[in-house]
Parts: structure tokens; sequence; C-alpha cells
């Protein structure tokens, strides 16, 4: 009894196996079929801009559907790009050309005009397919975005691997209002708002 | 020699040891025996919560407790690429979605969801939540990193870490921790749980063991997970930081404790049993003792008891008598009386012994003896011994021989019986530590202990008790421990030297086997000490 006491006094805090259930397991996020009610977008809050007047555009993301065909058409027909980016009057492609790695080409969609084509150059950036590319989202995204910041502005919606950081392959979307840059916010090629950095 | 009784102390340690190893088994059943003293101030308790989708994505939950209502500001740090980050279930901005400030007060979740830590092979597949840089181990993409260092008011100390992965076929699951010691784990059907201790409130990592069919909607790669699990180690091993696999069971077993329990009784009802005819052999000898009150029957005990040869008499008198004595000795002088020996010489230092080659003697003991002085001599021939050489260059191994010749010769006459209990007790107690060290969490350094040391003293407290005497054994030896203290009182016999046995006669192999004439015993045993 002696030896009973001296172990259960020497004991210290007693740490327990918690029972089955008494942890709730995190569940995975659905994406929500209108991405303005994407729940991570409660992340990025406007600021107060009264009086101030945003000078910035929005990026024209619904130009994306038809700069896209126009570059399957092209003569290279590209399958692979390294970059693409969404601004407020164009459509920037980077691509393979030809499958050849490290052989890239910019191009430029602007409404209207023909696309115009560099003179190649050597990039070794990750590509990725653009059969990848959902056409409707980045509009999808600019869409709810500008609602959740009534007073702000979707500039430029990038993707290409390097601006992804550690999401893997997602869109990086600048959020701009009267005062300035105001967020950056990531979302995946389907839509899925995934972050907001406003630092 | 023979029935002597289990050592006292050894028995009553050994004991206690096994009471304790069973009394630990019982603290340790249905509950956690994990303790810790040095808790860190501030911090209640962390909770990690996973869950791992078909595709191998994580959703993940990381709970701080904390044991105050003080504000603390939590420096963020997620794994590079954490989606979805939220405070107590409120999305946050995060400075590339990893990194985050924020006060909370009371309890803080912090969730998010985390793609690209499982890899697929074809025989399993390897979660990942441990990184290195250069030397030390990268904690934001851990478990968690740091609570110490990134929660504001927390002070040195262990905290517990509570722990939940929810992952198909969880039972296949094999943890593996940094940071985190004295884990213990259960498996459900989809969901391992577990505990630990984080010493020093650290950065805590993982890599875990998955079955393969856990996500299926992952692309199996070339290799095996146990190759996988290789590189990641030897990747982690500038960290320094050993892994640690969580006890196995989480906790004791019920049928480790009953099983130490039914052992642990069988024993002291054994040790009972031994006490009681300990008790029984007592009531015999006193009733086998003269009526000391009575002065007539006083010389009842100068009678021989019985016909028994002497050696087989001083075998059962065993450690109930002191003084030197020799079973070998008996018999020898037992032979010269009947002429098989014969003695010349006047000098208990120097005399000769000499034995015919047809010798032969009446019972197997006798014959031993004579086989013993022959020293393998074949065919027989006439012997001739002297003394201090009696037994040839090896006395040690005709002593060991003649051990053996005796307790056959006892077993024969139903004297003695083996005792079970005793020959089990040596085995039983090594199965007590090992049944304690696989069915119990608690106290495993301990039963470790006790299946080392517990066999040794079991040994110590029945090291003679192989044997015990059977029923007549005891009332034998009960008349001759009174024999003996009869004969012990006779000082001619203490004096008396080989050849005296033509004066004495056969009571002098009887004083040589019952420690009342040392003289002899020294002269004729092969023992050193002149006893046997």
């Amino acid at each position: 009894m002696i030896a009973a006491t001296v172990l259960i006094g020497c004991s210290g805090t007693a740490v327990h196996m918690p029972d089955a259930g008494a942890i709730p397991i995190p569940t995975l996020q659905t994406l929500p079929s209108d991405l303005s009610r994407s729940p991570q977008l409660r992340a990025l809050q406007p600021r107060d801009t009264a009086g101030l007047e945003i000078s910035s555009e929005s990026a024209a993301a619904e130009l994306l559907p038809a700069a896209l065909t126009a570059l399957r058409a092209s003569a290279d027909a590209p399958t692979k790009l390294s970059r693409l980016a969404i601004y407020s009057d164009s459509v920037d492609f980077t691509y393979e050309q030809n499958g050849i790695n490290g052989r890239s080409v910019s191009a430029v969609y602007r409404p209207g005009q023909e696309m115009n084509f560099a003179t190649p150059t050597y990039d070794d950036s990750a590509t990725f397919e653009i059969d990848a590319i959902e056409p409707k989202v980045p509009a999808a995204l600019v869409e709810a975005i500008e609602r959740q910041v009534p007073n702000g502005k979707v500039t430029n919606l990038d993707l290409n691997v390097s601006s992804s950081y550690g999401f893997g392959l997602v869109w990086n979307i600048d959020v701009e209002d009267a005062r300035g840059s105001l967020a950056n916010v990531f979302a995946t090629l389907d839509g899925a708002i995934v972050a907001v950095d406003m630092s | 020699m023979i029935g002597r009784q289990i050592r006292r102390v050894p028995a009553v340690v050994l004991l206690v040891l096994l009471s304790v190893l069973t009394l630990r088994a019982w603290l340790d059943v249905g509950d956690e025996p994990l303790t810790y003293s040095n808790k860190a101030n501030g911090l209640a308790g962390i909770t990690w919560a996973a869950s791992v989708a078909a595709d191998g994505r994580l959703a993940v939950e990381v709970g701080y407790r904390f044991s105050n209502d003080d504000e603390h500001s939590l420096n963020l740090y997620v794994p590079d690429g954490s989606r979805f980050l939220r405070v107590d279930g409120t999305p946050i901005s995060a400075s590339n979605g990893t990194n985050a400030t924020v006060t909370v007060q009371s309890t803080a979740t912090v969730s998010y969801e985390l793609p690209g830590k499982v890899t697929r092979y074809r025989d399993g597949a390897l979660l990942r939540l441990a990184q290195v840089n250069t030397s030390s181990l990268a904690g934001d993409e851990g478990l968690f990193p740091c609570p110490r260092c990134y929660l504001d008011g927390i002070g040195y100390g262990d905290s517990p870490v509570y722990g939940a992965l929810a992952v198909p076929a969880a039972d296949e699951v094999h943890l593996q921790f940094l940071g985190l010691s004295r884990v213990r784990s259960v498996a459900d059907a989809d969901q391992m749980r577990f505990v630990g201790i984080d010493h020093g409130t650290e950065d805590v990592s993982m890599v875990a063991v998955l079955p393969s069919e856990s996500v299926p909607g992952l692309t199996a790669r070339d290799g095996t997970v146990a190759q996988a699990l290789a590189a990641v180690k030897a990747e982690l091993k500038p960290s320094g930081e050993p892994f640690h696999s969580p006890h196995r069971p989480p906790h004791g077993d019920r049928s480790a404790a009953i099983i130490l329990t039914i052992c642990l009784g069988a024993i002291i009802a054994w040790v009972i049993v031994r006490l009681l005819w300990t008790a029984g052999t007592r009531a015999a000898r006193r009733a086998a003792a003269p009526l000391t009150g009575v002065s007539d029957f006083a010389d009842v005990r100068s009678v021989r008891p019985t016909n028994l040869e002497p050696a087989l008499a001083g075998a059962l008198v065993g450690d109930e008598t002191r003084g030197d004595r020799s079973v070998v000795a008996a018999t020898i002088l037992e032979l010269t009386r009947r002429k098989v020996i014969e003695f010349s010489g006047n000098d208990s230092r120097r005399f000769t012994l000499s034995m015919s080659p047809g010798a032969r003697g009446d019972t197997p003991f006798e014959q031993a003896v004579i086989d013993a002085l022959r020293l393998d001599d074949d065919p027989p021939v006439r012997i001739e011994r002297t003394s201090p050489h009696l037994w040839g260059e090896h006395p040690e191994q005709v002593t060991l021989r003649l051990k053996r010749a005796l307790v056959r010769a006892a077993r024969r006459q139903k004297l003695i019986r083996l005792s079970v209990p005793a020959l089990l007790l040596v085995p039983l107690t090594i199965a007590m530590g090992v049944v304690a060290i696989t069915g119990t969490t608690g106290g495993v350094k301990f039963a470790w202990f006790v299946t080392v040391v517990g066999p040794l003293l079991a040994l110590a407290a029945v090291a003679s008790s192989g044997f015990v005497l059977t029923a007549a054994g005891r009332t034998e030896q009960a008349h001759w421990v009174e024999y003996a203290k009869w004969l012990r009182t006779n000082e001619h016999l203490a004096q008396a030297e080989p050849w005296s046995v033509s004066t004495y006669g056969r009571i002098l192999a009887d004083a040589a086997a019952l420690g009342a004439a040392p003289e002899v015993a020294r002269c004729l045993s092969p023992s050193k000490l002149g006893r046997a």
C-alpha cells in the first residue's frame, strides 16, 4: 500500500486518451455555386475610402474565353502556358512554342485587334496545360470580389506557378481601392478562394 | 540440504515487487496512466485533429486551450500551401496565406486545409507533416510550431497534446512523432486517436504511414512506402530529434491485470501452503519430542528412531541441525562397521582407507559412495586411499555426483518429492514481467526491472526448495532432529576419529550424518568444509 501511495503520489498530472468523438474532426470545404459566398472571401475587408476616387479599372476577365479561342487558333496552337495575365484591356499569354522546353513566346490579346506575338525568347518557367483553365471562372471571381469590396477593383489576375506561392497553381488576384493595393486573393482554377493576403 | 524452507527475505521482497506490479496493472486498466509534472504556465493543452480525403487533402484543426482568461497574441504560422485559414471559424487574411497575428482568449482554434502532404505508393501512403531547415525542424511545417514561442504568455514547461487522425482503415495507420513523446494511441474503424506530452511545449511534427487504399484518388508512385519513410527519416536526421512511436496498447489490458492477479494469487497461496506445511512439520517435531517435564521419558530420544540409513537421515535433517556433518562420512563409517571398508593408521590427519575389489553396498547410496571411492577404476581392484586425498583430484565433482545419488535414494524411499510450485516460480515470475511489459503502459520500466530481478529473487527464495519432504519424510525428520540433539550432547562422539567406529558402532555413523561427530565428518567428507 505504501508503494502504491508513493507511485500515485509521484505521478503528476494525468493525461487521458480522448474519448471517441471527443475531438471534432474537421471537414473539407466545398465550392459554393455562387463564388461571392466563398467563405474565405470574408477575410477580405474593405477599407474606408470616403472622398477618394479609385483610378484603376477592373480587369477584363470576360475577355478570357475569346482570348483563349484566338490563341488556340494561332499558328503555334500552343497547349502549354507558363503565364496568363488578365488586365483591364488585354489578356497576356506566355506559352511554350511547339512543345520545345524553354522556347517561350509572349502573346497579347486585345479585343478588336489581331493577336500580337513577340519574338521567341528563352524561358524555362514551369508550364501548365491550357485545357486546365476554366475560361469563365476569372470573371466570376472578379464579380465576387468586387461585390465583397464595393469600393475596390480587381486590377489584375495572374496565373503562373511562381506567383502561386505554395498553393499549387492558383490565380493571384490583385485587388485595389482608392488608397492603393488592398489585397491579393488566391483562387484555384475552379474558383475556390483559398487565401486572402491583405498585408 | 533437502526440504529447506523458502528463504524469507527474498521471498518477501519478491512478493512486494510482484504485488506492486499487479497493482500498477490494475491502476492502468481502462485509463491512461500518462502523467506529466512540469506543466507549462498559461497553456492547459493542445488539440490537433485532421481528416484525410481520398485525394490526400487534409482538413486540419489545431486547438489551444489556455489555463487563464488572459488575452494572448498568437503569431500564426501554418504550413506552406495551407488553404482556407480560419481562427475560431472566422476566415482570416494571412501573409502568403501562412502567417498572421491574432488575439485570442481562453481558447483558440486554427483550421485550414492542406493538399500535397500525402504521397501514395502501391503498398501504402506516407503522410508527411515534418520538414527540416538545415539543422532544425521547421515547426510551421509540422502539426504546430512551438506554442511557447508564438503564443504570448506561455511559460516554460510541458504540455499535453491530444490528437485524432480520421482516415479509412485507421487501425492500420502507424504514427511517428518528433517533439511529442510518451505517445499513446488507439484506433477505431475510421479514426486514430493519440495523446502525448510536448516536452518544453515546442514544435511537434509527425510522419504517418497510411494504408494505400485510404487515398484512392492519388496516383501510386514507384517505390515502396518503407523506402519513402526511410528517405524522410534520413532527411530529418540533421534535426537531431528522435522519432517517438505510440506505446501499445494505449492503456493496460484488463486481461493482463487479471493474469497478473492470478499468478500473484497462486504464488501467495503457495507461500501460505508452505507456511502451513512448516507449521505441520513443527507440530510433528513437537509430537516426537520427549516429555521434558517427565524425567523418566527423557532418554526416549536416545533411541535410534528408525532403521533409516544414516545418509538419508542426515539428508532429511537438513538445516534443522547445526555443526559440521557429512552423509558421505556417515556412509563410509557404516560400511566400515560392516567390514566393507577398513582403516589403517591412528592419525586423523593421515590415515589409509582400503577396500576389496568385491566391496558392495547394501543401498544405492552406499554403492554410489563405493563407486566414488573407486575413482572409476575398471575392473574393480583393491583400493587404498590415503587422507587427505581420499577423493582424487576433483572432490567437488564427487560431491555433486553423490548429492544427486542421495536425492535419487531419498525419492526412491518416498521421503522427498519434487516441488512443482518451486520449480514454476522462476518462469512464473518471468511470465508476470512479460505480461506487465506487453499488457500495460504505465511502469513498463518497472516491469522490465521485475522481469530481470524477479527471477533472481525467486531463485534465491527457493534455491533449495526444488524438492520438499513428503509426509513420511517430515515425520522422519522430526524424529531424527530430536535424535541429533541427543547425539550432540555426547562429547566423545564429537572428538571421535574414523576408526572409532569399531568402538562406537552405528551410532558414530549417525553422529557423522547429524552433526554430532564433526571430526569424523571433516576427515572423510569430499567437501572442503566437511559438510555434505
